[in-house]
Order: structure tokens, then sequence, then C-alpha cells
């Protein structure tokens, strides 16, 4: 396997040289993701149905990292070309869609690629149907900038400014983050 | 006593939901192997068996194939 790879690497540099990174990150990214055992799926389901809450923990720090990653890039000045879009009922509406898919398959989008690489031939059927929807709504996406232009998107540090921001962000987490360490024990099943 | 459930095919969270169902119907001292083929659920039955306090052993039956056996306290 690691032969395979390093092949594979090197047609690409050989080939693609831009691609070569993007090529590496992912596949650093995918190999810390299987071995992780990280599961989206898990972080939002397992709370409610077993009361283990380390998942979400897991995910409530990297929301955190992320936040507090991007809030020094705009600390300093630097615009990172974020778009801010408001968030209509369609958002909700999709969202909860796209929760009872993730449930039903037992693994969010990034997962669903993990299981197929495990060789867990059942994952082909759920890649297909969730390329077929990304395909549905990427073709109906035209019709929905008019729409969007009409209302106004709530950018949070556009009201309170980057540190107020930045704070609310850390205290809204230290706040969750806690509340879950609390429920830890959850119910025995 | 020896309990064994064969879950290959199934996806989270539907194993460990069977393995504590099942769990329940035991007498303290058996033991239920759960088969698996689903990596993250092994990760899950460990997690639950630990919550539980029951004492339990993983064994890989072959690439990408699990027993977990976990005895009743």
């Amino acid at each position: 396997m690691p032969l395979m790879l390093l092949v594979g690497t090197a047609i690409l540099w050989r080939l693609l040289p831009g691609c070569t990174a993007v090529w590496l990150v992912g596949l650093g990214l995918g190999f810390v993701l299987q071995r992780s055992r990280f599961c989206f799926a898990a972080a939002f389901r397992d709370p409610l149905l077993t009361g283990d809450t380390r998942m979400l923990r897991a995910l409530l720090l990297l929301l955190f990292v992320a936040a507090a990653g991007s809030s020094l890039f705009f600390l300093a000045g630097t615009d990172l070309q974020l778009r801010a879009w408001p968030s209509p009922w369609a958002s909700l509406a999709g969202g909860t869609l796209f929760g009872i898919g993730m449930v039903l398959a037992g693994a969010c989008a990034a997962m669903t690629l993990v299981r197929l690489g495990e060789g867990l031939g059942v994952y082909l059927l759920v890649l297909a149907a969730a390329l077929a929807t990304s395909l549905l709504g990427a073709y109906q996406l035209g019709r929905w900038p008019a729409y969007l232009a009409q209302l106004r998107p709530l950018f949070l540090p556009q009201f309170l400014g980057w540190p107020l921001t930045a704070l609310t962000l850390f205290g809204l987490f230290l706040a969750m983050i806690v509340l879950s360490f609390c429920q830890r024990g959850g119910a025995k099943r | 006593m020896r309990h064994e459930l064969d879950l290959v095919g199934e996806v989270c969270p539907v194993p460990v939901l069977k393995a504590a169902e099942a769990m329940e119907r035991l007498a303290p001292g058996d033991v239920l192997t759960i088969i698996t083929d689903f990596a993250r659920s092994v990760r899950n039955l460990m997690d639950w068996a630990e919550r539980c306090g029951h004492p339990f052993e993983v064994e890989e039956l072959a690439d990408g194939s699990w027993a977990v056996h976990v005895s009743k306290v």
C-alpha cells in the first residue's frame, strides 16, 4: 500500500505538479479521519441516543479551533473572502434532510468516502445518492440568487466587531463544552 | 453461557443498540459475542461496555471483521 501511494504521488508529480500538495493533504486528512474513527453523525446522534458526548465535544473543539484560527486572520486584517449568506428556512429544511440521511446511512459525506475506502460496498449506494442529490441541488441553484438577494444576511462581526465576536464564540464554546462534560455519565444502556 | 450476535452488514448505531438489547436478556456471568464489520461500531461497543462496567475483549477475525466478547457482570 505505501509503495502504491508513493508511485501514485510520483506519477501525479510528473503529470500535474500543481495538484500534488492537495493530493498529499487529502491523503493525510483521510488517514487521520479513518484512524481516529471520527464520526460527525455520532456527534449529533449519540448525545440523544446513548448520552455519549465525547464525539460532540471533539466536534466543538474542532469548530472552536477553526473559529479561533479564522478570527486571528480577521484580527490581523487579512480578508479571507468569506461571504455571509442569509439563512432562510431552506437551510433549516436542507439541514434536517441531510441529518436524517446521515443518521440512516450511519455516516456523513466525509465518512462515506472513508467507509467506501475501508471496503464497505453498501456505501457505494450512499455515495450514489449523495452525488445524485447534490447534482439536483446544483441544477436548482440558479433559481436561488434572486431570492437570496432579497434577504439581509446576519454576519455577527458586522454587528459586534471581530474582537467581541471572537470573545462571544469562545464563551459559547466553553459553555457548551462544560455542559457536555456535566452529562458525561449519560444514560447507561 | 455464550451467546453470539452476528451483525455483519449493520451500520452504526444498530450494533450497539442490538447488543444492549441482547445483554438485558443475559444472566450475570454470560458472555455475549458481537460480530461486526463496521470499524466505528467496535469503538462504540467498547465505549458502551466500559460505561456499563462489563469486561470486554476485542478479537480481529480477519481484515475488517471483528468479534467483541462482552461478559455481563
